[in-house]
């Protein structure tokens, strides 16, 4: 699992056409519903399946959250699948998981926030759901990156 | 004339007499008349959350409480124009409330729009009233009073024979509200209560123009049905602490959930969300808090094993007395 901050390895490129079954997309605040269910359709067709491809799912959701609630609003998203993995990528534009205002420490999803938090379950969420997590944080904007293998134990 | 004198009225400032259902009365359109009216309906124009296409911007059933953006007067006719002859031909009573537009050009439009809409009016099946009249009645925006003449309003169709309420209410005169989009947000996310028994159903009408883009999202999220977003459905009763859920909840609609569970009454609850096809984790989170806040009282939640397993994972360790049910096959 990657450490936060950097990448866990360097990822196989995407599709570079859409003929080669990747998936990229653009979504925004309003586009959270449809950009999952264009996910789920791909992630299912892709060989995930049960558990996995729901908790996948989520997994995606709550980044894509993430990304509009504080990462500027809108962001893009790359589905690929290479040896029998499936890789998303999240960009959006805002600093990532930060430091609260009340100077609570950044959220990596490695520790349950305490009950009195509101938010942080996505990323725990997110960790526990994938196969790895990680980020890439810039000053122009955060990438996600959630890997999964179609088959348990594969990985 | 007693519409006339109705228009008059505050909700729930009298008893409300609706005038009991003549079986007779209910009627379908013949094709004649619905390719007439298709054709005078306003086309769409609307995209995202809005358009008069988009197959959710009228209530599909009794319970459904429905948010829809429009952008121009001739977007908010047609609409409104769809929603009167949809919940006529279901045989709902209808309540239209107005806003941005004259009551009484809301009427003159559906007069020539809705076919038998004045033998209706007649009826007392369908009313088009002065919306700022009906939530502002004291002069000022009180969310529990209004909600209080919409309990009753509802009950009173209910005792007259009526499956259900329809009210389409064009929500624009929030905007000049004290408090703004954010009281009217929590207007709208506790008001799902009175949807959950299932005899009413809505839809509010926001005027694009009138709101930024922060408070749409706001207002649309207290819906639990917005077009183009995740669809929940829920059902439960004011008496019995049992609330069941279906369908999805994210960012879209997540407030509607939270505002549910917070009015469940006090002892142990239960929660059937076998049919909750998605939750997000805030959704999670929501249901865990719920047990956390209630010391004392068992929070039982029946539901797949995906979310049983979600669940779980955001309770964490300090587990509160949350019994988890998982369904298989849900």
């Amino acid at each position: 699992v990657g450490e936060s901050g950097t990448l866990a390895e360097p990822a196989p490129e995407p599709a570079a056409d859409a003929t080669d079954g990747g998936l990229a997309t653009a979504f925004d605040r309003d586009a959270i519903t449809g950009t999952r269910h264009l996910v789920a359709a791909w992630a299912a067709n892709a060989g995930l399946l049960g558990q996995r491809l729901e908790g996948f799912v989520l997994a995606v959701n709550e980044i894509i959250t993430n990304a509009v609630r504080h990462g500027g609003g809108r962001g893009r998203l790359r589905l690929w699948a290479a040896a029998g993995v499936v890789w998303c990528e999240i960009r959006d534009h805002g600093p990532g998981p930060t430091a609260a205002a009340g100077g609570q420490r950044r959220p990596t999803g490695y520790e349950l926030p305490p009950t009195s938090a509101t938010g942080g379950r996505g990323l725990w969420l997110a960790r526990h759901l994938c196969d790895t997590l990680s980020f890439d944080r810039r000053p122009d904007g955060t990438t996600v990156q959630l890997t999964i293998a179609v088959r348990p134990g594969t990985r | 004339v007693p519409s006339d004198r109705a228009t008059q009225r505050p909700i729930g400032s009298a008893r409300l007499s609706v005038p009991a259902i003549d079986p007779k009365a209910r009627r379908t359109l013949d094709t004649t008349e619905a390719r007439e009216v298709a054709m005078r309906v306003p086309r769409p124009d609307g995209t995202g959350r809005g358009g008069l296409s988009a197959p959710s911007s009228r209530p599909a059933r009794l319970g459904d409480h429905v948010s829809w953006i429009y952008h121009s007067d001739r977007d908010l006719l047609g609409h409104t124009a769809q929603f009167t002859r949809a919940g006529l031909d279901a045989g709902n009573r209808v309540v239209v409330l107005t806003a941005s537009l004259p009551t009484v050009a809301v009427t003159d439009w559906l007069h020539d729009a809705v076919p038998g809409f004045e033998a209706a009016r007649g009826a007392g099946r369908v009313e088009v009233l002065d919306g700022p009249r009906q939530y502002l009645a004291t002069g000022r925006f009180e969310p529990d009073r209004v909600t209080a003449s919409f309990a009753e309003m509802i009950s009173a169709t209910a005792a007259a024979g009526y499956p259900g309420l329809w009210v389409c209410a064009d929500m624009t005169w929030s905007a000049d509200t004290a408090g703004g989009a954010g009281t009217v947000a929590r207007y709208e996310a506790r008001a799902n209560r009175l949807y959950a028994s299932g005899r009413v159903a809505g839809v509010c009408q926001y005027d694009g123009r009138r709101f930024g883009g922060a408070d749409l999202d706001a207002v649309c999220a207290a819906h639990p049905i917005t077009p183009g977003q995740a669809t929940l459905r829920f059902h439960g009763s004011d008496q019995a602490p049992h609330l069941a859920v279906s369908g999805e909840v994210d960012a879209s609609n997540q407030p509607v959930l939270a505002a549910l569970l917070d009015q469940l009454p006090a002892g142990d609850v239960e929660i059937d969300a076998t049919d909750l096809r998605f939750a997000d984790g805030a959704s999670a989170w929501s249901v865990v808090r719920l047990a956390a806040t209630r010391p004392g009282d068992t929070v039982t939640v029946r539901c797949t094993p995906a979310l049983a397993r979600v669940l779980r994972l955001v309770a964490g360790a300090a587990r509160p007395r949350l019994v988890i049910a998982a369904v298989a096959g849900g």
